[in-house]
């Protein structure tokens, strides 16, 4: 979780991603911030994030985040 | 059947009518039928294509399995190709089908998600059929999503005054920005640009600045009539504007222009291609060419330049509306690489983006980027853009005579200016009823009565009968 938050940062180092519930829903990240960081994640976590997943409820939090890579790397 | 005539009025009375009157079982019914004879006056011998559609699109995704899918595709941009593009070869003279870009584009996004399990999928036809069909959305949008408007449109409505009042009123202002600002401006334009070679660069810079004016006025003022009318019926159809010309760069500025148009592309093609295997392996070699850049930033490449050709190419087969697409691919991909530079270039000279002055600033450098792309768009063919574009640059000429000549449309000398005026005020009077709107949007309070009363009069004396076409009614 720790190495996830870390990655968000680094994709954009203004915003609380432990405490922030909404990142798509309040309108935090842009589609911009997302495809940066589904980029990162890929290359992280040796995974692809299909475009159906690429819903709110997958990225509104970084624990949605956390579960959706666990999901896809299993 | 035209949204501004006595026969769409006297079929709004009657769907009115019968709706609130039939039982809540039967409500949707009369909307199905409503649409389908909304249809049948617009367009009789085309229904039979939307009927192909509906069916097979419904019964295909029954079971959206990766072959269903793929047939769906292919019936549905089938049609739409043979209807809008094979009259430019010469292959037949045919019109297209009423609503065909929406309805495809509504059936398509349907039949993804569908395929994405994001639904799912229809078990009753009728209720499909009424989804895209349903009458205010089908001409010209917004493209509604199958989780927007399905339960909305199945459910019962009982009858509520104030939403006649607040639909109502949405169509006055609709009809205004129709007839009285985009219908007067549209004049001036098409003088200028049917042969722009011998105006000056001011005269083609009013022309084109009306341009802007008269695309908002036409494309909102559809999208308010359309969803007056379906808010007298209880259904909220999506917002396609949001003040888009305050947008502070040209990416804002297409989330808040047909926004259901640019939120379909987003999901259903800029996505996908994203996440595609080849589109992941194009970024790994750019990314061997830009060692510094970000992959994230390589991956939308490739994705922006085909939504962008195909955003172009689905206005028309025409070299303007490529020349158009590949402008704003490029305008884009400028912005997103340069992103990072420009927040770190920021901080260094203390730019503050919350500060009025570079709001402002933003905000003219954004409308004078969307102008260019719309000299492209516009002109007739590309000699035009390049007269327009050296034109502009090169001639300054004030030249009186020249600019009251483009004027005649609005009458002679003193006429002339006074009906410019006119427009520049309700202009301003129109926008400071939308932050009015904004601020309450459902009350409907005394100074909304004096204000529609005043549009009803505008309308009656400058409105310009005969011109209730609306742009987007030919995509």
């Amino acid at each position: 979780m720790e190495e996830l938050i870390k990655i968000l940062e680094d994709v954009r180092d203004d915003v609380d991603f432990a405490n922030t519930k909404d990142l798509i829903d309040g309108k935090v990240l842009t589609s911009f911030d997302i495809i940066q960081l589904i980029s990162t994640l890929d290359d992280e976590y040796d995974i692809s994030i299909p475009a159906a997943e690429i819903v709110p409820a997958n990225f509104n939090s970084a624990e949605a985040i956390y579960a959706l890579v666990q999901r896809l790397q299993g | 059947m035209s949204l501004i005539s006595a026969p769409f009025f006297i079929f709004m009375l009657c769907l009115l009518g019968a709706y609130y009157n039939a039982g809540e079982k039967h409500q949707w019914k009369v909307l199905l039928i409503g649409s389908a004879f909304f249809y049948y006056c617009s367009n009789p011998i085309y229904i039979i294509f939307i009927i192909i559609s509906i069916v097979s699109t419904w019964y295909l995704m029954r079971n959206p399995v990766k072959s269903h899918f793929i047939w769906t595709i292919v019936i549905n941009l089938g049609l739409l190709i043979i209807f809008k593009y094979s009259v430019n070869f010469g292959v037949h003279d045919l019109i297209a089908p009423l609503g065909i870009s929406f309805y495809t584009f509504m059936t398509l996004g349907y039949a993804h998600d569908c395929y994405d399990k994001k639904i799912e999928p229809s078990d009753n036809i009728w209720h499909y059929a009424l989804f895209i069909s349903y009458f205010p959305q089908l001409t010209q949008g917004p493209i509604g999503t199958y989780q927007e408007m399905h339960e909305q449109l199945i459910k019962y409505h009982p009858f509520d005054l104030q939403r006649i009042k607040t639909g109502g009123y949405r169509i006055i202002i609709g009809v205004f920005k129709k007839l009285v600002i985009a219908g007067r401006v549209g004049f001036y334009i098409d003088t200028v640009y049917s042969s722009p070679k011998g105006y000056s660069g001011l005269t083609l810079i009013t022309a084109t600045l009306f341009y802007l004016v008269e695309m908002y006025a036409d494309f909102s003022g559809y999208m308010d009539i359309v969803c007056g009318v379906s808010d007298m019926l209880g259904i909220r159809l999506k917002e396609n504007f949001n003040r888009p010309y305050f947008s502070k760069s040209i990416p804002e500025y297409w989330r808040r222009w047909h926004i259901s148009l640019n939120e379909w592309f987003n999901t259903h093609l800029f996505m996908p291609s994203v996440t595609t295997k080849w589109n992941k392996k194009v970024a790994n070699i750019l990314s061997k060419v830009f060692p510094k850049a970000k992959k994230g930033t390589l991956r939308l490449i490739v994705p922006t330049i085909i939504v962008w050709i195909v955003t172009g190419v689905w206005h028309g087969a025409k070299s303007s509306y490529l020349g158009w697409g590949i402008y704003f691919a490029f305008i884009m991909l400028v912005s997103f690489c340069t992103q990072g530079y420009v927040k770190k270039f920021n901080a260094r000279i203390h730019w503050n983006p919350e500060n009025k002055f570079v709001m402002a600033f933003q905000i003219v450098r954004t409308l004078i980027f969307l102008s260019f792309g719309e000299i492209i768009y516009r002109s007739e063919k590309f000699s035009d853009t390049v007269t327009i574009f050296k034109n502009i640059f090169t001639d300054t000429r004030i030249n009186g005579a020249e600019i009251a000549a483009a004027m005649t449309p609005f009458g002679n000398g003193n006429q002339a200016a006074a009906s410019i005026i006119i427009i520049a005020v309700l202009v301003v009077a129109q926008f400071i009823v939308e932050l009015a709107k904004e601020k309450d949007e459902r009350a409907f309070t005394g100074h909304r009565y004096v204000y529609a009363f005043l549009m009803l009069v505008t309308i009656a004396l400058f409105g310009v009968a005969g011109k209730s076409n609306f742009m987007y009614q030919a995509f």
